[in-house]
């Protein structure tokens, strides 16, 4: 309580930070040439540092992006072509290589690397921070070709698109936001939640599910040529994408990486919290990023107004879940007690057997008597939605439109 | 033993002087039970025809009866009995003075049975097309010692153990039927142990004994957790058995098959079709009709289920496809691949690849088999089924 009057008091005491704009940087130079020149700032600003982490951010998306650009996968994936990473199929490329596991990890490790320059510089970022960059979105663009100029096709909503449906509108504008103090929360949990995802990706070595599953649509592909397999065979994407999906979590894990994954989920659900307290303290309502329950957003949709209320509750669910405060059921082992979600994370087994999981034999060893995580809690979520499932349907669509990898 | 072998040499003594005659089997099963008729039977200086298909027979059923032994010693019964697997599903009662049960004993089972079953076959071999065979059996007489102790105890009788997939067909007054074993059903039983040995080998060559180990080790270690706390899992009991049930043959089926079993169970397949061939000429070049076991299209089954004529040329026509898909020249349908391709079963079991469940539904695991080439249509299995409506698998056990 003290902690937040002392913020709250920072805040109010800090005068109106002076407003960066990057836009026309990153419209010239693009993302990576704004890196190297807002890297080169002598003596940072906390606006300075914000400018400087998003870039880094965007620039680790670009990177996936033009990794992606550079791959070619020539066979339907049904499901798997919205997997992470897939889904950013942004233009066609006539010179794209086949997937590869190998180039793919290395890619990541690449987006990795610039995800955590990002969450770097955001930490030096602080409460008490007086954060103001305006950013003009019709400016953002991803260098999907890397031929160093903007092309048709790369500004950020065009890549957009298909998550963030509105700027399909012909009179959509991009909008222009205000990123505060808050956002560097946001950002820096964003930045955690993709690391994360990342690293569990390389943990569970899903390029070579990817692989394999390209491999086989391949190969049934030059046996059926032009050839009709029914009802079934039209189904062959979404079950080749389960086998992927399958074949991921299946086999042996990396568990430095998986701890390192864990490691990442808690910070987000922390930053998540964070940017919630500050987010609520703020005073202002200028072209929010997302808003709290007194503010408009800049976007052209709506924040459902209780979302300050829901989403601290979740995330502190989510936080205490991954840390193993509390734990997660199994049907088949006692009640009162549960999996600790954080000792399975920081040391899974040595070949994870979905099978054995279901059964129990690899759930045992996780096993702990303690307060599990309430059952009621999605139902209180939905009760927080007002009852409204369109309203919790809106939401989800709002978590996936943040999550542009 | 002292006892048994005394009683082993009277028997056999027993026998020799019956030669003049004919041996009466039903009397040697009844009293010395099928442990005791194979060793007299095997004795016998000079076996007639008729004494190789008994004694084929006798290690046949003995094939059973060690395996019903194995597991009364252990009470394996519900899991193994739910399995659905030959020998396994054998409904045996409980054992009050139990052993532990060790999961290396599955597998030992059927190695067991592996043994049994091919001195029947030995045995068997040796009648041939020229040879008159002429075993009247009493069904009702024929009985599994399950509990080892020498003597028929009720739930013993073949019928008791075995009647499961008969009753629908054989229910109401039933009385077990007298047969007159002939040449051909020689074949028959010889395709019948083919059958067996083929299925004992494909579980075999998936290692059922880590499966049944991790499995039954994980469910003991949850059961005692369980026991120290107030609020049990969701999934207890026979829910928690058919868990476990189910995963014991996901983690049986995963993995990489033993190749040379693989190879030994294509083989087995292979020989099911051909003395099966064997049998259905030889049936149909019989004139007479005596307590047929299957009858051709003259003839009437000592059985009390009634063959339709065309049973036989329909059967031979499954047979045909199935040897047609065991050698590879009827391919497989696999939902991912259009009419003109399928999976070679042959190259499959020569050549087992490493299985995952979700591989082989999806396809990865298969693909290095598919060719293009005729498909099996299934037309024949379905004129068959056609034929005998809700009793087709009833016929397909019998006929094998």
């Amino acid at each position: 309580m003290l902690a937040r009057l002392a913020t709250l008091a920072a805040l109010a005491a800090t005068p109106l930070a002076a407003e960066t704009d990057i836009s026309d940087l990153i419209a010239s130079a693009g993302l990576s040439g704004a890196e190297d020149s807002l890297s080169a700032t002598p003596d940072p600003s906390p606006s300075d540092r914000f400018a400087l982490g998003a870039v880094q951010f965007l620039r680790a998306v670009e990177l996936a992006i033009q990794h992606r650009y550079d791959t070619r996968i020539d066979v339907p994936l049904g499901g798997a072509a919205r997997l992470p990473l897939i889904r950013l199929d942004v233009a066609p490329n006539p010179d794209a290589r086949p997937f590869a596991a190998d180039r793919t990890d290395a890619a990541l490790d690449a987006v990795l690397a610039k995800l955590a320059d990002s969450l770097d510089t955001l930490s030096a970022i602080e409460d008490a921070d007086a954060v103001a960059v305006r950013v003009d979105t019709g400016a953002l663009w991803f260098d999907i070709d890397a031929d160093g100029t903007r092309d048709a096709g790369e500004g950020v909503f065009e890549v957009a698109e298909q998550i963030f449906y509105e700027a399909s509108a012909p009179d959509f504008k991009p909008p222009r936001i205000r990123f505060d103090t808050a956002d560097a929360a946001w950002l820096t949990a964003y930045g955690h939640l993709v690391s994360g995802a990342v690293q569990m990706w390389l943990a569970l070595d899903a390029s070579d599910a990817i692989e394999r599953g390209v491999a086989t649509a391949e190969g049934f592909a030059a046996f059926n040529a032009g050839g009709d397999l029914g009802w079934l065979g039209s189904w062959a994407p979404s079950i080749d994408t389960a086998a992927i999906v399958a074949r991921a979590f299946e086999g042996p894990i990396d568990a430095g990486r998986m701890a390192t994954a864990q490691d990442h989920f808690v910070q987000m659900t922390v930053q998540g919290q964070r940017f919630w307290r500050l987010a609520i303290a703020e005073t202002d309502n200028d072209r929010e990023w997302i808003p709290n329950a007194n503010q408009q957003s800049a976007l052209p949709r709506s924040v459902p107004a209780h979302s300050s209320l829901s989403w601290p509750i979740i995330l502190s669910e989510a936080e205490a879940m991954l840390r193993g405060e509390v734990l997660v059921p199994h049907p088949r082992l006692p009640g009162g007690g549960g999996l600790n979600i954080a000792r399975l994370l920081q040391q899974p087994p040595a070949v994870l057997d979905l099978t054995a999981l279901i059964q129990g034999e690899q759930a045992l060893p996780y096993y702990e008597a303690g307060d599990t995580v309430r059952i009621d809690s999605a139902v209180r979520f939905y009760m927080l939605m007002g009852g409204d499932i369109f309203a919790l349907r809106d939401q989800l669509r709002r978590v996936e439109m943040r999550l542009p990898l | 033993m002292r006892l048994l072998v005394p009683a082993t040499i009277l028997a056999i003594a027993g026998v020799a002087a019956a030669r003049a005659d004919q041996i009466d089997y039903n009397q040697l099963i009844a009293t010395e039970g099928l442990a005791g008729a194979e060793d007299s039977l095997a004795a016998l200086p000079a076996p007639t025809p008729s004494d190789d298909f008994a004694l084929g027979g006798v290690r046949f059923l003995r094939a059973a009866e060690l395996a019903l032994q194995t597991r009364y010693a252990v009470n394996m019964t519900g899991m193994a009995e739910q399995s659905g697997l030959p020998f396994l599903r054998l409904p045996i009662g409980e054992n009050p003075d139990a052993e532990p049960f060790e999961p290396a004993m599955v597998a030992q089972l059927f190695e067991d049975a592996l043994v049994t079953l091919e001195a029947s076959r030995e045995a068997l071999d040796r009648i041939g097309d020229d040879d008159a065979v002429a075993v009247v059996i009493d069904t009702a007489v024929l009985w599994f010692d399950i509990n080892s102790n020498g003597t028929r105890d009720a739930g013993e009788g073949l019928f008791e153990v075995a009647g499961g997939d008969l009753n629908r067909a054989l229910a109401g007054g039933f009385t077990p039927p007298v047969v007159r074993f002939d040449t051909a059903d020689a074949a028959w039983l010889s395709a019948y142990a083919h059958l067996l040995s083929g299925m004992s080998e494909t579980i075999l060559a998936l290692d059922p004994t880590t499966a049944i180990a991790r499995v039954l080790d994980s469910a003991a270690a949850m059961e005692t957790l369980g026991q120290g706390m107030q609020q049990r899992g969701w999934v207890t009991g026979d829910d928690a058995m058919w868990v476990d049930l189910i995963a014991i043959f996901i983690h049986a089926i995963e993995g990489q098959p033993d190749a040379d079993r693989s190879r030994a169970a294509h083989a087995h397949f292979l020989d099911v079709i051909e003395d099966n061939q064997v049998f259905w000429s030889r049936v149909a070049a019989e004139t007479d009709n005596d307590r047929e076991w299957i009858p051709n299209k003259s003839q009437t089954s000592a059985l009390p289920i009634t063959f339709p004529p065309e049973t036989g040329d329909l059967w031979r026509q499954v047979l045909a496809d199935a040897d047609a898909m065991l050698r590879g020249e009827q391919l497989i349908p696999h939902w991912r691949l259009r009419g003109d391709a399928g999976i070679d079963l042959a190259a499959l079991m020569q050549n087992p690849p490493e299985i995952d469940i979700i591989g082989l539904f999806q396809g990865e695991t298969i693909l290095p088999y598919a060719q293009v080439g005729r498909r099996i249509d299934g037309q024949s299995l379905r004129q068959f089924e056609d034929l005998l409506g809700g009793d087709a698998l009833l016929f397909a056990v019998i006929l094998n």
